[in-house]
């Protein structure tokens, strides 16, 4: 899908991202961290605190705009900031190990005993792929679109398409214990945003994300600077980092199929073995982008939390897309408010967006009486004793 | 007990949102805007989501805990899955001390070693978690990383 939206996009994007400036990054932020809130708890506060948790944790370190420190408390350790993986690693991972030793069952507590073949399992994975194309096709659109906007990255993407596949399900409730319709949506997303990342990244030079940007230091590295140049002396280039990523997309899978009985053997191992060697993987995962200890307490600090949260029904998904998505809201306010003044609310697509917001929240009103209308009108015959 | 405790978390979320925004107006020049801005939402929301169960017309808006999965209120009604809560949690804040004491590429397999030890496993599988984690953590760490195995307090009174 995201191959397939590099190759229809070149040709517009320049239209296409001329559109979207600061003023709707600003607002596709807010709403893709407002959204991921609500779209993943029953109830719109907590899904709408849980949002902002995250956006209140990623002011603290130095001011984007001035470089003013807040919220340090005197601690160079925090200039920058709490470390994103140490964030993300917590919320998460030690999160759900808590939770599942605590509940003293393996992780996949009624698979344990079952065979696991290989050939039926991806037999039954194809089958439910392709029960869910509906949903494969959503997750595609929403990971090329977030993947083809500088700076919402992948994990935006799989939340997004999460959330969607969550709305639209008959049983949502089935979502966070192993419904494959979630699975489906986030890998769809995660595997066609990197198509979409490629047409700014490309076409502009601004890349989709970090991996993007790696990707831009390498195309100067080997004399191919992204840009109109690229697009209009070396199109042909661009098709073929297309096509590669299709083939890597194929590759991928198979290397994963074979993988997939050894990884699903984890989830049936007994919690108490389980969660001290995930905890310890999590711990050392936690320092490698910092390379401080700082990054180990960041991850207990933000695990206890996670738990404690996600037991009250907040959302981790919520809190993590605010965390990542607060400095992108605070740039592109500030350079909007620069460019347009507070006139920028009122730019077509902004309010379009900003609407969107407005529709999200006041949705479970209007789901409500809906509701009470229907159980109005179903009500008198069951009084009257015609149930069966 | 957990809806007591759902509305104590909403009450510190209530008091960090009005510390966190009384913090922010102290901010200079534009660096207050935003957590402002933050602050002053998540503050309308805690008193919202405190209020709302009481309230008809917030009603719609989901103030009120509703658990799905019965499995969540274990930790509260079983006694072994709070000793089990307990010993995880214990263990996580034991962490840095003994990151602390042994340095972080040696604490992680003392980490897994106790854990499981604790718990009474066997001899065969401590070993083979310890041994793994080890191999990672040396691996990942002191060769990766580059990052000194003998960092902690322990190694200092030898040195």
């Amino acid at each position: 899908m995201g191959v397939l939206a590099l190759t229809l996009l070149i040709p517009f994007v320049r239209v296409i991202l001329m559109a979207v400036g600061s003023a709707e990054m600003f607002a596709l932020s807010l709403l893709g961290v407002l959204a991921i809130g609500v779209l993943t708890t029953e109830s719109v506060t907590r899904g709408l605190l849980s949002g902002l948790i995250g956006l209140m944790l990623s002011t603290i370190g130095s001011d984007p705009i001035t470089g003013t420190l807040r919220y340090t408390a005197g601690s160079i350790y925090l200039y920058d900031g709490l470390s994103i993986t140490g964030v993300t690693l917590g919320l998460f991972a030690i999160a759900e190990m808590i939770r599942v030793f605590a509940g003293g069952k393996p992780i996949a507590a009624a698979a344990v005993g079952q065979d696991t073949n290989i050939m039926s399992g991806i037999r039954e994975g194809m089958r439910d792929c392709a029960k869910n194309l509906r949903t494969i096709l959503n997750g595609g659109i929403i990971g090329s679109v977030v993947g083809f906007l500088p700076g919402m990255g992948g994990t935006v993407a799989m939340f997004l398409s999460y959330g969607h596949a969550k709305q639209r399900s008959k049983h949502p409730e089935r979502f966070g214990k192993g419904a494959v319709e979630g699975i489906i949506a986030a890998e769809a997303a995660n595997n066609a945003k990197e198509g979409g990342g490629l047409v700014p990244t490309l076409a502009f030079g601004i890349p989709g994300g970090s991996t993007m940007a790696v990707f831009i230091g390498v195309l100067y590295i080997i004399g191919l600077p992204p840009g109109p140049e690229l697009m209009n002396e070396n199109l042909h280039m661009v098709y073929y980092m297309g096509w590669s990523l299709a083939l890597a997309g194929i590759l991928g899978s198979i290397i994963g199929l074979g993988l997939a009985p050894q990884v699903a053997r984890l989830a049936k191992m007994p919690s108490e073995i389980l969660a001290p060697l995930l905890i310890a993987f999590s711990i050392a995962g936690a320092v490698v982008d910092t390379r401080i200890v700082f990054g180990v307490y960041v991850a207990i600090a933000a695990g206890f939390l996670g738990y404690w949260l996600q037991l009250l029904k907040y959302s981790c998904a919520g809190i993590t897309l605010g965390y990542l998505l607060g400095p992108v809201v605070e740039r592109k306010m500030f350079i909007s408010i620069n460019a347009y003044g507070l006139d920028f609310f009122t730019r077509p697509l902004t309010l379009a967006i900003l609407a969107m917001i407005v529709f999200l929240v006041a949705r479970p009103y209007f789901q409500r009486r809906r509701k009470r209308r229907n159980a109005g009108a179903v009500e008198p015959p069951s009084q009257q004793g015609d149930a069966p | 007990m957990i809806k007591r405790l759902d509305h104590l978390t909403t009450l510190i979320i209530l008091v960090i949102a009005a510390i966190y925004t009384v913090n922010a107006l102290q901010f200079p020049g534009s660096a207050k805007v935003v957590p402002a801005i933050f602050g002053g939402l998540a503050l309308v929301l805690a008193v919202i989501q405190l209020v709302a169960p009481r309230i008809a017309a917030l009603k719609a808006l989901g103030g009120e805990l509703v658990i799905d999965d019965e499995r969540d209120l274990d930790v509260f009604r079983d006694p072994l899955a709070q000793r089990r809560l307990l010993l995880i949690s214990a263990s996580l804040i034991a962490i840095p001390l003994l990151i602390a004491i042994f340095g972080l590429p040696i604490a992680l397999p003392v980490y897994v070693a106790g854990l499981l030890l604790i718990q009474r496993q066997r001899f065969s599988v401590v070993m083979a978690c310890t041994a793994l984690i080890s191999a990672m953590s040396y691996g990942l760490l002191v060769q990766l990383l580059a990052w000194p195995w003998d960092d902690g307090a322990l190694w200092w009174l030898f040195a």
